[in-house]
């Protein structure tokens, strides 16, 4: 499933969270691992109260030192300094997956405010927007710096679009080698928590629209059986429920129930100001959610 | 895992099934209880769903009709709610048994030029929906406060932005907040008739004898029709069921559609009798004392004096901001299901509100009148009507497209019929406008 992980990395004590996961999942499929700082075009002269990395030679040491402690010595880690300076990191790492061709990019989420970022997002979303390939976005004020990751089970929500369940081979292709089950999560709005189009048709027909939802729990259920029988013929455990709210909220709530050490979910990729008039689900996921989120990119590529 | 092994089904869901309950008991004749109890858990939706229907539009032709003719233009108010039971019930319907829209079946059964001459049609169509609302509220701002209706108009714009953006965050109180205005002025308009005691049999006469007193009256009819049957409201309504209920069987199917046919005869019904009670308000207020020259927007807080006094001005003006501003919501994803029916593709919901914004900032700018802007608003949403409503009819009288929900022959004649009128009345409208002027 991952063979090659890239971890983008600017030499912030926070961007650093993201070396645990990206080691226990490396170690744990026999992936190699690939530490990557881009140099920037005015880069801001401190991030998160640390120096920034500007200079080459001083950002190829940091790598390699990070290289050699952050990561069990038989696995093959490479260090790789961009030296022309780039002006949109965002479309910088999304460019140099065609380059290396990472399966896994490992990330921090990574706001550093200011107005670009409510239009466009944080630099992590821009990733997951602009990007083919997956991005687990670790939360690195509340991520225990430990390799023990992914000890308990994965969450994934799933709604009635299938292409959404093209997510679940990525939690399966973690839930085996980690040995931890998957648990299947559907929601359903109820009438007080529907939005947009949604909620405008329901104050027209109010009690067919609370019917429909009741109905849809229902079918739900039923959907998120069929799926997890599938899952369940490659001997991986599957539970499935359906919650009913708002769906990013109940995805965080639940997660946090279970005692989920992962969230894997399907993302169409906006972001930003597009994501929020859109009410995009996982924005808010990944601004709510303090367990790490594997987001799959799933529109047609 | 099961349901039960999990603390994460909220109680408003459980309240919903204790509502849902008790209405298919109502549906399926189990219940014992009283009638007003069995109707209870209709009566809360029922408000909700009838102030949708109040917008700026009702408040300008039913007050302008009132004003210029009395009690003559009631039987269109009747007509009008009675047809869009019938054409919102078909909508809905048509969601149901073909899991598409309105505007997709109109996609993939029409040849392409005629599709996007229909989706231009429709955008036209949205932006005088959103004419009225935004125009209703400005007014309602200019009224409150005594602010230039150009400050009036900039400061709905934020408002309306304000309402989306707290609606995408599942923001509803303010909304909430924003229906109990509306309501208590439609409630105040079924109290003051009944105080009022209008002439009934002359009520009962003109609400069910058509009559016209020439083009004016055709024009306000066409208003009142337009303000009632929306379109807009008839492609949303097919666009219930939109990505949410993937497998359909026959039984919910049926089950759907007795709770949405309840859900238009209620909330139409309700509807129809505040706009009914507007209208004989403005006829009591203006016609009757020979003040049917000044039957405009701005003067129609004096129909509610009988019952509020020298509250009626402010309360009249809390209520069309508040309708113009609950409407927003409703239109601007009309729009986007209308977009994305025909054209397979969206633009963001304030790139939309702020496009069909701008005519009505024009209309401002220009300082046109604006109890005749809104009525004409109206009329262009009856023009519109005819391309929602004949492929409506053909589509749900289609076997292969509704499998069990296809219309009765008798439903169809209806909905050709109403088709026909809607279609007499726009074509009259032409002829008065293009060679009688």
């Amino acid at each position: 499933m991952f063979r090659h992980v890239l971890v983008p990395l600017d030499g912030s004590h926070l961007a650093e969270a993201a070396l645990p996961p990206a080691a226990s999942v490396a170690a744990q499929l026999g992936a190699s691992v690939t530490l990557i700082h881009l140099i920037e075009h005015r880069p801001p002269e401190s991030i998160h109260s640390d120096r920034h990395l500007s200079d080459v030679d001083e950002a190829t040491a940091y790598l390699a030192e990070l290289a050699r402690t952050a990561f069990p010595p038989h696995l093959n880690v490479r260090a790789h300094v961009h030296s022309a300076e780039v002006n949109d990191v965002a479309r910088s790492i999304v460019d140099h997956t065609d380059e290396l061709e990472p399966d896994l990019i490992v990330m921090c989420t990574h706001g550093r405010g200011g107005a670009r970022h409510l239009v466009f997002g944080t630099i992590a979303q821009q990733v997951i927007a602009m990007g083919t390939t997956p991005v687990l976005l670790i939360r690195p004020e509340v991520q225990e710096r430990t390799t023990d990751f992914l000890r308990t089970r994965i969450l994934v929500p799933l709604d009635h679009h299938p292409e959404h369940a093209r997510c679940l081979p990525y939690a399966a292709g973690l839930a085996k080698p980690f040995g931890v089950p998957i648990h299947l999560l559907s929601v359903i709005p109820t009438f007080e928590t529907l939005a947009g189009y949604e909620a405008a048709t329901g104050r027209l027909l109010p009690s067919a629209t609370r019917a429909m939802l009741d109905i849809d729990r229902d079918n739900t259920q039923n959907y998120l059986e069929d799926e997890a029988r599938a899952v369940r013929e490659d001997r991986i455990e599957v539970e499935t429920s359906v919650a009913r709210g708002d769906p990013a909220t109940q995805i965080v709530e639940v997660g946090a129930q279970i005692g989920a050490g992962l969230i894997v979910m399907g993302v169409h990729g906006t972001l930003g100001s597009e994501a929020f008039w859109e009410r995009s689900v996982p924005p808010k996921v990944s601004a709510r959610s303090k367990i790490p989120v594997l987001f799959v990119p799933i529109r047609d590529r | 895992m099961d349901q039960e092994k999990l603390p994460h089904a909220p109680a408003s869901g459980r309240g919903d099934e204790g509502t849902l309950k008790a209405a298919n008991e109502v549906l399926s004749g189990k219940s014992d209880k009283g009638r007003l109890a069995r109707l209870l858990p209709f009566l809360g939706p029922a408000f909700i769903a009838s102030v949708a229907y109040m917008d700026p539009g009702n408040f300008a032709t039913n007050i302008a009709a009132g004003a210029k003719y009395g009690y003559l233009l009631l039987w269109v108010v009747v007509a009008s709610n009675l047809t869009a039971m019938l054409l919102q019930t078909l909508s809905a319907k048509l969601g149901i048994a073909s899991g598409a829209n309105l505007a997709e079946q109109c996609r993939t059964h029409f040849p392409r030029p005629f599709v996007l001459f229909m989706w231009v049609l429709m955008e036209i169509v949205a932006m005088a929906t959103d004419l009225a609302e935004f125009l209703g509220a400005a007014l309602g701002f200019n009224l409150l406060f005594g602010i230039p209706l150009w400050a009036a108009g900039l400061l709905t714009a934020v408002a309306t932005f304000l309402i989306l953006s707290l609606e995408n965050y599942g923001f509803r109180p303010l909304e909430a907040v924003i229906t109990v205005m509306v309501g208590v002025v439609a409630a105040c308009y079924l109290v003051e008739t009944l105080i009022d005691r209008p002439a009934w049999n002359q009520v009962l006469h003109y609400a069910l004898v058509p009559h016209f007193a020439g083009p004016e009256s055709v024009l306000l009819a066409a208003g009142i029709l337009g303000a009632t049957v929306m379109p807009h409201a008839i492609f949303l309504h097919s666009s219930l069921t939109q990505n949410r209920i993937v497998t359909r069987n026959a039984a919910q199917q049926r089950r759907l559609l007795r709770f949405e046919t309840v859900d238009v005869g209620i909330a139409m019904g309700a509807a129809g009798m505040i706009n009914m009670a507007m209208l004989i308000m403005a006829a009591a207020t203006f016609f009757n004392q020979g003040l049917t020259s000044i039957g405009t927007i701005e003067e129609a807080h004096r129909t509610l004096e009988p019952l509020l006094g020298p509250a009626s001005s402010w309360v009249f003006g809390i209520s069309l901001l508040a309708a113009g501003l609950s409407s927003a919501s409703v239109g601007t994803m009309a729009g986007q299901v209308i977009m994305q029916g025909f054209l397979h593709t969206h633009i963001p919901a304030w790139i939309r509100r702020l496009v069909t914004m701008l005519p009505s900032l024009i209309v401002i700018a220009l300082g046109l009148d604006p109890t005749r802007t809104l009525v004409l608003s109206q009329v262009v949403l009856s023009f519109g009507l005819p391309f929602a409503v004949i492929p409506l009819v053909l589509f749900t009288a289609r076997r292969d497209i509704m499998g069990i929900l296809v219309n009765r022959r008798l439903t169809t004649i209806a909905a050709s019929l109403s088709a026909a009128a809607i279609v007499t009345l726009n074509l009259y409208l032409v002829y008065q406008i293009v060679i009688l002027r």
